[in-house]
């Protein structure tokens, strides 16, 4: 004997074709496992709404259910947020050059030997090697990454924060203990750091190298005997030491390079060989 | 070589590289004004101008040299060119320098543009206390940037086509410069840079042959490297 299984869905739904729905019928009427089955289905497709707008309407107005302790890794993500700075900390020091760690700190090295003989010496080496770290780190621009870069969900902004901040800390933990003059040492790295970050976004890390070192050199000038005390010496000098106004202008460029980061396209008309 | 040639590579060079001497005499500009507000007379203006012309272009031709090395990103197309990309870097390098020998130029002309009788006896009469320097005329003086500036963008050169990382090389340049400012005692005499500033007791025009020699030394010593690309290049694709 042949069960019409696979036909009783269909038979119970009505839509079976005329004579095989007869033929199931006959069946039905002398085999009590399938009319079972038959009934089953039938209980079965009484519950069901037919799909339509409704059902998602019905999706998008429900919560989802919290998790519970049935999915232990995915219950972990609750604190997903914190754990993202290690994983970009390490992927960001695989595409940071190693030049960047090197060059700062022989620099500074030599800086601190330096400093035996002229102790302002670590204070004007250092803004300059972590303007110049920075600058580095700070380009929008280094084709071909960027474009990858922009086509991840990480954003920008936290790229870019993460790679000065490294830099940052790196060069200050070789370069600020050798430091005579910390306090002023730190203000004038801040300044020109921020400086080089915020020209490094928006120009690229040439532009910046050239700022920083220029800027620099203008602020040893202003130093020099060549100018008397006068006011334009008095704000240089405080701009560049370590009041709260040094390091309000550092943050207010720093922040202004942040909200910079991500917001041009890949391709400008500084690096592109005909003018965009 | 057509002039279309030479703009390309002007354009190449990029603006940084080009005006970063004019950004230092600039800069140096307005401390020579702060300067003459809190006093300074003709001497300080000419003292001021020698600083600029010996110190600042110097250093910052010196440090937008090594901007131009691996800086082109689409290495497979350079790399298929007939012209030697040493050929090109060097272009650039010039194209950077004329805009240093402009530079200068106009600094040099200040002391005639302003208060000429006053500013050009300062000129004339301008031998800082120390230093080597005097005035020996017109083409010879022009060695008080030129000799400098030649030795700071061949070391820039030499050290952006080894390290191949600007910013790095740019600060190999810096703290040479710094280093010759602050320690000018460890410095050997004919290759000591601020001659006409600085204190220096030595023949000023051996210095300044010195320096030049040092110079084309410097870019001998680059040339095998500068011949290649493929290592130049290599750098910034990987960036």
């Amino acid at each position: 004997m042949t069960h019409p299984s696979a036909d009783l869905p269909e038979f119970v739904a009505g839509t079976l074709p005329g004579d095989r729905m007869s033929t199931v019928e006959r069946h039905l009427a002398g085999c009590a496992r399938c009319a079972t089955d038959a009934a089953a289905w039938g209980a079965l497709s009484a519950g069901a709404e037919p799909p339509g707008p409704h059902i998602v309407v019905a999706a998008l107005q429900s919560r989802p259910t919290p998790l519970t302790g049935a999915l232990p890794r995915q219950s972990r993500l609750h604190g997903f947020r914190w754990r993202v700075p290690l994983p970009l900390a390490r992927a960001q020091l695989r595409l940071i050059p190693w030049l960047v760690w090197v060059s700062p700190a022989a620099a500074l090295v030599l800086g601190g030997v330096v400093s035996r003989h002229r102790p302002e010496a670590q204070s004007l080496v250092l803004p300059l090697v972590l303007a110049l770290s920075i600058a580095t780190v700070a380009d929008q621009d280094p084709a071909p990454v960027s474009d990858v870069v922009r086509a991840t969900p990480t954003s920008p902004r936290a790229v870019l924060l993460c790679r000065v901040l490294m830099v940052a800390v790196f060069d200050l933990v070789v370069g600020l203990p050798t430091a005579v003059d910390r306090g002023g040492g730190l203000g004038a790295a801040a300044v020109l750091a921020a400086l080089a970050m915020l020209t490094a976004v928006v120009r690229g890390a040439e532009t910046a190298a050239v700022v920083a070192v220029v800027v620099w050199a203008s602020r040893l000038a202003a130093d020099q005997d060549l100018i008397a005390p006068h006011p334009v010496r008095a704000v240089v000098v405080a701009l560049w030491g370590a009041g709260p106004w040094t390091f309000a202008v550092a943050f207010g460029l720093a922040v202004v390079a942040v909200a910079a980061a991500g917001r041009s396209e890949p391709v400008r008309g500084s690096r592109a060989t005909t003018p965009v | 070589m057509s002039m279309r040639l030479w703009q390309y590579e002007v354009r190449r060079a990029g603006g940084a590289a080009l005006l970063a001497p004019a950004f230092a005499a600039g800069a140096g500009g307005l401390v020579i004004g702060a300067a003459v507000r809190s006093g300074g007379g003709a001497g300080t203006v000419s003292d001021g101008l020698r600083y600029i012309l010996e110190m600042a272009v110097p250093l910052a031709v010196g440090v937008a040299v090594t901007t131009l090395v691996g800086r082109d990103p689409v290495v497979e197309l350079q790399l298929t060119l007939p012209v030697a990309y040493r050929a090109t870097l060097l272009r650039r390098a010039a194209a950077t320098l004329a805009g240093a020998v402009a530079v200068a130029t106009a600094v040099e002309a200040v002391p005639w543009l302003g208060r000429p009788s006053a500013l050009r006896s300062a000129r004339l009469n301008g031998v800082a206390a120390g230093t080597g320097w005097s005035p020996h005329g017109l083409l010879t003086d022009q060695l008080v940037w030129a000799a400098p500036t030649l030795a700071m963008a061949a070391l820039g050169l030499l050290v952006a086509a080894m390290l191949r990382e600007p910013a790095a090389a740019g600060a190999v340049v810096a703290i040479v410069w710094l280093f010759q400012e602050l320690m000018p005692q460890r410095v050997p005499g004919p290759l000591y840079l601020f001659a006409s500033t600085g204190r220096f007791s030595g023949d000023w025009t051996a210095n300044r042959a010195s320096l030049t020699v040092a110079a084309v030394l410097l870019v001998a010593a680059a040339w095998p490297v500068l011949g290649r690309p493929s290592w130049l290049l290599s750098a910034a694709a990987a960036r």
